[in-house]
């Protein structure tokens, strides 16, 4: 099994027009000569202050830090969860600190998903979409979503997470984070699978998706929820036309996102509204490099 | 007997001629210039052909200096009737890293100018492997120079032919754009018959190079990697480089 990753991130219409930095960020990266794969992407508060800087922190640190479990342990989700996620909140306390970061930057979510060729594990701290796609054609897309455009971001862990549970109705126990599950079958057409609402406990504590079946995927990928406000298109269109890379060397999701903003603008819509960032992990099997 | 294909590298056929370039999925880049040097192999050129060899490398080789170098890919055509077909590739398009210049063979030159079979070639290669690329969601945009001492005077291909397929291509969007440079080298006599060529083929740019010493071959090398590098920097514009080197020989 080999893992091949590529990300990418651009800016949304919206900011472009108001002179905003892109506040996305992605990245993917290989550890451990290739036995581990992991692909980040972090999407800043519009409405915040340095939060592109946060975005940039978070991914950087949060890569790191799986890069370093690797090191000391398998991809057991549950505990690779816990350390992972209490080690990067320790240094980028630290960072932050250094770069004199206030609580109005420290906002931007995080979504990571890590593989090895024996599991892995995706991870939601915010909101977004989280994508597999399987040997046999078929795509399953989660789409998570917080109410009043308001989601969870770990910053909130260093400051402001009472208000933030405060601003969300203050019961920890309320079913507030809303996930749609969706499968794309190879033809294209769409089934609404699951829907699923986590408790606000749930999301400030992250929601984690294990991941089990690594030898049946092609493909596994984390999207900013940029993805679900592109003009005129849906956003589960808009993942089947993201995914669908018609060359897999090299900077792969760069072409694809290139040429589907380019078309999206091209049929009559602005493209992204907002920022939009992916990141992505290939599966190259055994007997399909054998066979090429 | 035919030319082992290196496994990197896949053959085409476009307008009646055929190329070979960098299979797709070795290249990993988001996009690509298309490079072409067209050179003239007839006997005229016989007494600089060892110039025109060096030109031909310092040229790759000053490709190398561009930030965009690993953007690049690079096909040479030589042209002479006595070439089979009047046209030969030294090598398809490849990138610069799977260059080596001093590989190019010694100029045996000889034969009479097959010019605008060999401009025709180039577009139709270029124009064809752009669509490819174009295809896989690369970016893409193209240079070709032609490199001559005189007229044509055994093509089948006319400039017509040319300008149609050039324009054929940006109208379709095949590539973002593609800059010609018609450049005459020793040529002052065929001057009015090739800015004819240039006209009527809707070339972009004609170059008089003048005398073929090494001193302006050498600068015209340095042309070819300046236009180069200009144009592949253009990338991503919508439209060719605005800034393509005026060059005084």
């Amino acid at each position: 099994m080999k893992f091949c990753t590529d990300d990418i991130f651009v800016m949304g219409r919206a900011h472009y027009t108001s002179g905003i930095p892109c506040q996305d960020y992605a990245l993917s990266e290989i550890h451990r000569d290739g036995v581990v794969a992991c692909a980040l992407v972090s999407d800043g508060c519009s409405s915040g202050n340095k939060t592109d800087v946060e975005a940039r922190l978070i991914v950087l640190e949060t890569a790191k830090t799986i890069g370093d479990y690797v090191t000391a342990g398998d991809l057991s989700a549950h505990a690779a969860k816990s350390w992972i996620i209490s080690q990067r909140d320790r240094r980028l306390s630290n960072t932050r600190c250094a770069m004199r970061l206030t609580k109005r930057d420290i906002l931007a979510t995080c979504l990571f998903v890590c593989l090895s060729d024996k599991g892995g594990f995706f991870h939601v701290e915010g909101d977004g979409v989280l994508i597999k796609k399987y040997r046999n054609g078929h795509v399953i897309m989660t789409r998570i979503d917080w109410p009043n455009s308001a989601p969870f971001y770990p910053g909130y862990r260093e400051h402001g997470l009472a208000d933030f549970i405060a601003f969300h109705g203050n019961d920890l126990s309320a079913p507030i984070v809303q996930s749609e599950t969706w499968t794309m079958s190879p033809e294209g057409t769409c089934t609404a699978d699951s829907s699923r609402a986590y408790t606000l406990k749930e999301g400030v504590e992250g929601l984690l998706f294990p991941v089990t079946d690594v030898e049946e995927l092609e493909l596994v990928g984390v999207c900013s929820d940029g993805m679900t406000q592109i003009d005129r298109i849906d956003w589960k269109q808009a993942v089947r036309d993201l995914i669908a890379f018609k060359s897999v060397a090299g900077s792969f999701a760069k072409r694809r996102m290139r040429r589907f903003v380019e078309d999206a603008q091209r049929a009559g819509g602005r493209g992204p509204t907002d920022d939009l960032s992916g990141a992505f992990i290939r599966i190259e099997h055994e007997s399909e490099r054998s066979d090429s | 007997m035919p030319r082992l294909m290196d496994e990197n590298m896949q053959a085409g056929v476009a307008g009646g001629f055929g190329f070979s370039s960098t299979r797709i999925e070795k290249l990993g880049a988001t996009e690509y210039t298309l490079v072409t040097i067209v050179i003239d192999w007839t006997g005229s050129v016989h007494p600089f052909a060892k110039q025109l060899r060096e030109a031909l490398i310092l040229a790759v080789n000053g490709c190398r200096k561009s930030p965009r170098s690993e953007n690049l890919l690079i096909r040479v055509l030589v042209f002479s009737s006595a070439l089979p077909g009047g046209i030969m590739e030294l090598h398809g398009f490849k990138l610069l890293k799977d260059i080596d210049a001093n590989d190019y063979p010694e100029f045996t030159p000889g034969g009479m100018t097959p010019l605008f079979d060999a401009a025709y070639a180039a577009t139709t290669g270029t124009i064809a492997y752009a669509q490819q690329l174009i295809d896989s969601d690369f970016g893409v945009n193209g240079i070709e120079y032609y490199l001559t001492d005189g007229d044509d005077n055994v093509s089948s291909a006319t400039p017509a032919m040319i300008a149609q397929v050039k324009r054929n291509a940006i109208a379709k969007e095949a590539l973002e754009s593609l800059v010609t440079i018609l450049v005459a080298i020793n040529a002052k006599q065929y001057e009015a018959k090739l800015k004819k060529f240039q006209k009527n083929a809707e070339i972009d740019q004609y170059v008089d190079v003048q005398d073929a010493t090494e001193g302006r071959l050498a600068k015209l090398a340095g042309f070819i990697s300046t236009s180069t590098d200009s144009q592949a920097q253009a990338m991503g514009s919508g439209g060719p480089s605005k800034d393509i080197t005026s060059a005084t020989f």
